[in-house]
């Protein structure tokens, strides 16, 4: 068995994950079923089969096509995807191998916030920009929302290290022919440990890293064990970057934090430079997650805009374009009134002196 | 026997009068010293004398003739009967061989090579000692009368002489109603000249002498200032007189110099004229609250707009920030560059943690010294010029 469309038991409509009440529900008879109730019914499903399951056929550009089992329509995907919709009838689609076995997640954290939502907070990002063209907000147009489930790989170490700084303190003083100052000399050290717990870092190639390095955190309070069930209704990919791949860019994040905690712990010099930093080889444990995302692009005077919100959290992420002759006059204006001010000042100063 | 002891003890006198080493004189006053006081008589010493006391009345110059032993090193022995070198002294020494010159203070002014010659041409001819001495101070004194022309009562010449042609017409007009509006209104003569050279006189003696001999100066002390500018040597000068003297004060005059020679030196002559003008009237009117710009009472300094610009400067960076902070709003997509969002509540849990003094060393940097002013006290210097009258004043190159 490919691919799962999961139905409500009530009235056999196609289900999905609700995010307002946290449940499956029927878009149609409006029953609601939890994740447990749901789960049941791929139950003879093995989730566990280890085979990449076979698609009905692949195309010469590497995509492959499955068959919708309730209309028959072609549904197109590249060899990650596992979760989508029907183009035809609007079926949920979970090709289920792609989430089992060793390719199956450890967690998820379910989506919160629902397309709706996600549109909101699209105007919302756009308010109050100073900078941003005028017509932008209504001449916008969206191209593209989809809630998609990114396949994460999380990061957990306690980095230990010792870092060496050389600080030093001044006093200054003067009598009739001399200005003194007296530089004392310390030798700091440091040793200590910080643990990190669940640093994401997104495995999936589509996914632009810096994006999604955005609408970061994620928190771990609100992730569940996988459930296929919670992909209902959204789009998923399976990773297509190895853990190994992303460990070089959470480690360098780690000793980033590191070494920046060891500098602020040295505190009351004047200046502190560091001779010595030395942190112990990382040990890394990883999960295998996938996280809530809304994917938006819209078009606007010939580009494109690529918008993300976390779906945990609702923060919302993406650049906007800047009206140059608005720059301008706002720099003008600052400018003018700036300008007289400090001028006034300075003027009175010389008079007053 | 007695024949011949009388006509050897006539001859020997005979002999004595060339042989025997003659007695040197000073005259009383000290002006005159001969070698030998054969040549002169007691009457006639006196009647010199007198004669140069009477000249020394009308004249501040000291007038010496001294003769000396040696050809070698005529000034040394001459000074020897100097009384104040640094006054003004027209000297004339003679030793067996050679006769030589020596003028200091004015003297140098007064007689040039020319005069000098006269003055020997008409000893030359003379017979006796006392008609040589005779004629040299009837010569001095000449030239002195002959130098020392009248004084006029009124101002002879405009306020603005350009002789060096440094301005136009227009702005010789602009400077002189200026320049008499001031004199007028505040009875300070503030005068400017111009010249292609001061024939050898120092540009201080030239502004002097141009004051006095046309007339300048305003009521009865003759106040006023005269900038002298001359082209030739570049020098300028300020002279003082009268009540200018108080006006104008030592370190008032270096502060002045600072406001507008650069002008000068520049060839702004108009500009830096006007700055003079308005220079004066500044300070006129502060010396008339008796209270005139010196040590430690000086004008402030012109405005600097060198502090507008600072403040444009300002202004362009604090708006380009804050235009810069309008633009980051617009920009949301940026690497996290940390983790600590992910890092355990208690933070960085140190282990181990030691603050060791290792060594200290002291530097030290000499204080600035308040610059020295010449005047610590202040208050105007003054000198006194040929024709007796006191100036003040400053002089410089441009």
């Amino acid at each position: 068995m490919a691919i799962v469309e999961y139905k409500c038991p009530n009235c056999t409509a196609p289900i999905s994950f609700d995010s307002t009440v946290q449940k499956c529900k029927c878009p149609f008879c409006e029953t609601e079923f939890d994740i447990e109730q749901i789960k049941e019914q791929v139950k003879n499903i093995d989730l566990e089969e280890k085979e990449d399951v076979q698609p009905d056929y692949y195309r010469d550009d590497g995509l492959t096509v499955y068959t919708c089992k309730s209309c028959g329509g072609e549904i197109v995907g590249d060899a990650s995807l596992a979760a989508t919709t029907c183009p035809f009838c609007d079926n949920n689609v979970i090709i289920t191998s792609k989430v089992a076995g060793i390719l199956k997640p450890d967690l998820v954290i379910p989506f919160k916030f629902n397309k709706k939502m996600a549109e909101e907070a699209l105007i919302n990002h756009t308010k109050g920009k100073k900078l941003l063209p005028a017509v932008f907000k209504d001449e916008n147009h969206i191209q593209e929302i989809k809630g998609i489930y990114v396949p994460y790989w999380l990061f957990s170490s306690t980095l230990e290290g010792s870092y060496q700084f050389r600080a030093t303190t001044t006093s200054v003083w003067s009598d009739r022919d001399y200005n003194y100052t007296k530089t004392n000399i310390y030798r700091v050290l440091r040793s200590g440990n910080l643990q990190f717990d669940n640093v994401p870092h997104d495995g999936s190639k589509l996914m632009d890293d810096t994006l999604m390095e955005s609408i970061e955190p994620f928190l771990m309070e609100d992730a569940k064990p996988f459930d296929p069930a919670y992909l209902t209704g959204y789009y998923a990919n399976r990773y297509d970057v190895s853990k190994e791949d992303c460990i070089p860019k959470v480690e360098s994040r780690m000793r980033t934090s590191f070494s920046n905690e060891m500098h602020n712990s040295v505190m009351g010099y004047v200046s502190v430079a560091e001779e010595l930093g030395n942190i112990q080889p990382i040990q890394m444990r990883t999960q295998y997650v996938f996280y809530p995302v809304w994917l938006l692009t819209t078009t606007w005077n010939g580009n494109n805009y690529t918008f993300a919100m976390n779906g945990q959290t609702g923060k919302f992420v993406g650049n906007l374009p800047l009206d140059k002759g608005l720059a301008l006059k706002y720099f003008f204006i600052y400018f003018i009134v700036l300008a007289l001010i400090f001028s006034a000042i300075a003027v009175g100063i010389y008079f007053i002196f | 026997m007695k024949r011949k002891v009388f006509i050897s003890f006539i001859v020997c006198l005979f002999v004595s009068m060339f042989t025997f080493p003659t007695q040197a004189r000073t005259s009383q006053l000290g002006y005159i010293h001969i070698l030998d006081d054969a040549q002169l008589t007691d009457d006639e010493l006196s009647a010199l004398d007198l004669e140069y006391s009477l000249f020394k009345n009308t004249s501040n110059l000291e007038v010496y003739y001294l003769e000396v032993e040696s050809d070698y090193d005529l000034k040394s022995q001459a000074y020897t009967y100097v009384k104040d070198v640094n006054a003004n002294n027209l000297i004339l020494a003679l030793s067996p061989n050679y006769y030589q010159f020596f003028r200091t203070g004015s003297a140098v002014d007064q007689f040039d090579n020319d005069d000098l010659n006269e003055i020997i041409v008409a000893m030359k001819d003379k017979e006796t000692k006392y008609l040589q001495l005779s004629a040299f101070w009837t010569k001095v004194n000449d030239k002195l009368v002959a130098d020392k022309q009248t004084i006029p009562d009124n101002r002879l010449l405009p306020r603005i002489v350009d002789n060096a042609n440094l301005l136009t017409s227009s702005e010789v007009k602009d400077l002189e109603t200026r320049l008499d509006d001031i004199s007028e209104r505040l009875q300070v003569e503030v005068a400017i000249v111009t010249t292609n050279g001061t024939n050898g006189k120092s540009i201080q003696t030239f502004a002097e002498d141009f004051y006095v001999y046309n007339g300048y100066g305003m009521t009865s002390e003759k106040s006023g200032i005269l900038l002298a500018i001359d082209m030739q040597n570049r020098d300028w000068a300020f002279a003082t007189h009268g009540y200018g003297i108080t006006v104008f004060t030592d370190r008032g005059m270096e502060y002045m110099e600072k406001q507008f020679i650069e002008s000068l030196s520049d060839g702004k002559y108009f500009e830096g004229f006007n700055k003079f003008a308005d220079l004066c009237e500044q300070f006129i009117k502060q010396a008339k609250e008796d209270t005139p710009y010196d040590v430690g009472n000086m004008p402030k300094s012109p405005f600097n707009f060198f502090w507008i610009v600072v403040a444009l400067v300002l202004a362009a960076i604090v708006s380009g920030s804050i235009v810069a902070g309008h633009y980051s709003q617009l920009k949301s997509v940026k690497l996290a560059g940390g983790a600590m969002m992910y890092a355990s509540k208690g933070g960085l849990n140190l282990t181990d943690k030691s603050d060791i003094f290792v060594t200290s060393h002291v530097s030290r940097v000499p204080r600035p010294k308040e610059s020295s002013s010449s005047r610590g006290s202040g208050g105007s210097s003054t000198h006194r010029h040929s024709s007796g009258r006191s100036f003040g004043g400053r002089s410089g190159k441009f």
